[in-house]
């Protein structure tokens, strides 16, 4: 039989109210309060312990509070852990959260949890964690513990986890394929009769538009400007010897500018796949100006050309490897003191 | 893009996909000429192709220069 | 237009000394199969093989993907193709279904996919559960294998072999009948439907677009078909989108959506026709195409309309350009697309641009899945062709996945190389979901 411990706050753990928040780590071989009523309805496994902690405690001595936690936990069978629910105390979330992502990274066990949607616990560990979602008072109690306790009762027994709406827990940051049972022409015509109809339909993509990054100061003076150009065109050394991705690329290269000022048709290539590279090798200037910065450092319109030019591909290229190819690139600019940028895009 | 900005370096994104930089939340934005070509035309004439170039970079440099409070989207043509 | 299909069903296909049909039996006579295929010899070492479901075969690269069709009328299969220019979508069309031919090469690249005939990969695409007559080849001149693939040989060839065992069913009573009609029924006050298809077309040169009563689409400008023109021939496939989008002629030529909206014309729709559209490479171009489309939908006092993508990446652009244009005219619109999740599911957001006014998208599936598939006894065409070639959805090797190909022959692949993976003509059963 898999065993569970629950985490509970000092208040739903049955020390005390708010006074009592300061109360450090306790491991009980017991089944307190909810940890009891979560017992009764596992199947697929037994509570053995509750782990009662103050809010106050975990919240501003976490380090020290986990640490007490896993002296607590030495020698301690499991194979689960549950927290909360947590309903819409913002400490207690976030202590749940928090014990759920340690138990998991210490333990390589699951653990489980609920809280409010608007419960700052939910922000801070829904990517790590599976957090179910909770009603706003203690009152929501009836119906929160039933879910959280099915759903642990589906992990322990070994059954697949669906996705979070069919689940019930908040968004994880992943978004996986799913086989339906339904072709998509018969769901595209279905979704089209009720719209024409004006009967509520549920989109397949739901769409939230993404957030904005704050201005960089403006280029006053930009014949003493430092400056750097990157690229996602895919133009490269002919024979891409850095092997560039054709598309999802993962690399850049670093690309050194000939000291001729120029870039020579056949010295350079596009081996980006999504577009009609014809243009690309007759002239390569033609996504590199490499003439007219030549030209403007001649002229001093500009003050410094960095020396070289970093190049990738554009298309499927994925978030994470987008932003890490800019932290490693931003590394290169602020060593050579470079004070702003020109980016082009295919 | 955003992530070169939000480290502080003043950057221009030259791109023929206005929509792409637009919804990605890019701040400055140049529009270029097309996809293979984005900082020339090659129904142009070389000259003419390296005069369209010059004069792009040089609409770049001033876009560096400009303040913006949001998303902005600029032109030469 | 009414156009009437007489369905032959394939059962298997063997070689021999007469190209014929015969109680659901394909025979082929190779060398005149072969001679059909390659009439002026630009192909070179070619040879036909055959690929049957639940078979331990690997089908790469594929080329071409066409469905065997012929008219009693003496009109080319594919007018203004592999015969003169002629109309499409009317008369009497035999056709052979439950197979396809497949033009099969030596080098891969951006276009080229894979197909399993068993295994995790069968059951991605329709090829897997169909007979898929093969011919592999190589170019003569070998020049053109350079540099971004238009496979001309290769996509006429596959065309031209179409249309000779089409023909082996002429004269012969199909299993069935089917017609495909749109019946003047304004009497019955039905909502206007249109279909708007996004075809492969993106390119300032010749032979890399989709072909359009064999005029290459380039610099195409929106136009108006009727359904059973594209199930009649009227369009074949270009050599340009990544193979888990990309719709082969096979995919026109029976096109579940079209099929789909047909059938359900004067019972739920008026379908009042296809709007074929083009990928711009500008945004004027994106810009013309998508008040094109929603003008010439306006003409149709449509009320509802079904935008079917192909691809992604920039094309994300049209598919929203699109929808929003045709939504401001009050035509209530679903879009059918892929999304790129990623090869780990945390690519955000899944498309290149949003637009919050597309609120009604059916999603067939990631298009960066990665896919394991075993290894498989016989391969026709090119296994080493994964490693070596620029296949969007394959690599050399990859600190977390490994080699594509691996010693053992086993695969490690995302789905952007699978043919037709994505579906979103209409075959797709999949979808995208938050975890």
């Amino acid at each position: 039989m898999k065993k569970i411990i629950v985490y509970l706050n000092q208040f739903f753990g049955q020390i005390g109210g708010e006074e009592f928040a300061s109360t450090k780590p306790m491991l009980k071989k017991e089944k307190v309060g909810v940890a009891a009523a979560i017992d009764t309805q596992i199947k697929n496994g037994e509570v053995e312990h509750t782990l009662i902690c103050g809010d106050d405690f975990m919240n501003e001595h976490t380090e020290e509070a986990l640490a007490q936690i896993d002296s607590l936990l030495e020698g301690i069978e499991f194979d689960m852990l549950i927290a909360g629910p947590a309903f819409f105390a913002g400490r207690y979330g976030t202590n749940c959260g928090r014990i759920c992502k340690h138990i998991q990274e210490r333990y390589q066990k699951t653990a489980v949890t609920s809280m409010y949607e608007e419960n700052p616990g939910v922000e801070l560990f829904r990517k790590e964690v599976y957090i179910l979602r909770g009603g706003d008072a203690a009152s929501a109690m009836q119906k929160d513990m039933p879910k959280l306790s099915r759903f642990a009762d589906k992990i322990l027994g070994g059954e697949k986890i669906l996705w979070a709406q069919e689940e019930g827990y908040f968004p994880r940051g992943k978004r996986l394929q799913v086989t339906t049972g339904e072709t998509a022409d018969n769901r595209a015509f279905d979704m089209l009769m009720r719209k024409l109809a004006g009967k509520p339909f549920v989109t397949e993509m739901p769409i939230k538009m993404p957030d904005k990054v704050a201005v960089a100061p403006p280029v006053t003076d930009p014949a003493h400007t430092r400056f750097a150009f990157v690229t996602t065109s895919g133009i490269v050394p002919i024979g891409n010897p850095d092997k560039i991705q054709t598309g999802s690329a993962t690399r850049f290269g670093r690309y050194a500018f000939p000291e001729e000022g120029v870039l020579k048709e056949g010295e350079w290539e596009s081996i980006h796949g999504g577009y009609d590279h014809t243009y690309a090798n007759a002239d390569p200037m033609t996504h590199v100006p490499l003439d007219v910065f030549s030209k403007m450092l001649k002229e001093e319109k500009i003050g410094y050309l960095h020396p070289f030019f970093y190049s990738t591909t554009g298309n499927h290229t994925n978030e994470s490897n987008s932003k890490r190819m800019a932290q490693e690139i931003v590394e290169y600019l602020k060593e050579d003191n470079i004070q702003a940028v020109i980016l082009n895009s295919a | 893009m955003k992530e070169i900005e939000k480290s502080g370096f003043p950057i221009v994104h030259v791109a023929n996909m206005v929509p792409v930089s637009e919804s990605v939340g890019t701040n400055k934005i140049l529009k270029a000429y097309g996809i293979p070509y984005p900082w020339s035309d090659p129904k142009e004439t070389p000259v003419r192709q390296a005069e369209q170039r010059y004069e792009l970079v040089e609409k770049a440099l001033i876009v560096l220069g400009t303040d913006v409070q949001e998303q902005t989207v600029f032109s030469v043509f | 237009m009414r156009l009437d299909v007489g369905n032959f069903y394939v059962k298997d296909i063997n070689f021999g000394d007469v190209t014929q049909f015969a109680d659901g039996v394909l025979t082929v006579n190779a060398e005149e199969a072969i001679a059909a295929l390659n009439p002026e010899g630009n192909l070179k070492n070619v040879e036909l093989d055959v690929a049957r479901p639940g078979e331990n075969v690997r089908i790469l690269p594929i080329k071409a993907a066409v469905a065997p069709r012929a008219r009693a009328d003496g009109r080319a299969a594919f007018p203004g193709y592999t015969g003169d220019m002629a109309s499409c979508g009317e008369g009497e069309l035999y056709a052979i279904e439950n197979m396809s031919v497949m033009a099969v090469g030596k080098y891969g690249g951006w276009m080229e996919g894979v197909v399993d005939m068993s295994g995790p990969g069968q059951p991605l695409s329709p090829y897997g559960n169909i007979l898929n007559l093969c011919f592999t080849a190589e170019n003569t001149d070998c020049m053109i294998d350079q540099g971004q693939h238009a496979n001309l040989h290769y996509r006429l060839g596959a065309h031209l072999l179409a249309e000779y065992i089409g023909k082996a069913v002429l004269g012969q009573s199909p299993e069935e009948w089917i017609t495909y009609d749109t019946v003047d029924i304004s009497d019955k006050k039905l909502p206007r439907v249109v279909m708007v298809q996004l075809l492969s077309t993106f390119y300032d040169i010749l032979g890399f677009d989709d072909l359009f009563y064999g005029n290459d689409c380039v610099q195409f400008v929106p136009t108006l078909i009727h359904p059973t023109e594209m199930l009649d021939g009227a369009l074949c496939s270009g050599s340009l989108i990544p193979a888990g989008q990309h719709n082969s002629t096979y995919d026109y030529q029976n096109h579940p959506m079209v099929k789909k909206l047909l059938g359900e014309h004067g019972k739920a729709i008026d379908f009042a026709g296809v709007i074929l559209t083009s990928i711009g490479p500008t945004i004027e171009r994106k810009d013309r195409a998508a008040i094109r489309v929603a003008d010439i939908a306006e003409l149709l006092d449509a009320d509802g309309a079904i935008y079917v993508q192909t691809s992604d990446g920039n094309p994300d652009i049209d598919f929203f350009k699109c929808i929003v244009a045709l939504e401001e005219k009050k035509i209530k619109t679903v879009g059918i697309c892929s999304e790129s999740t990623g090869r780990d599911g945390t690519t955000q957001p899944s498309k290149v641009m949003l637009d919050a006014r597309a609120d009604a998208i059916v999603s067939t599936g990631n298009a960066a899945e990665v896919l394991e598939l075993p290894k498989m006894e016989k391969v026709i065409g090119d296994l080493e062709s994964i490693v070596r070639d620029p296949y969007p959805g394959t690599w050399e090797d990859s600190t977390q996945f490994g080699p594509s190909l691996r010693e053992d022959g086993s695969v490690i692949m995302d789905a952007h190389s699978y043919l037709n993976n994505d579906g979103m003509s209409g075959w797709s059963d999949k979808t995208c979901k938050d975890f």
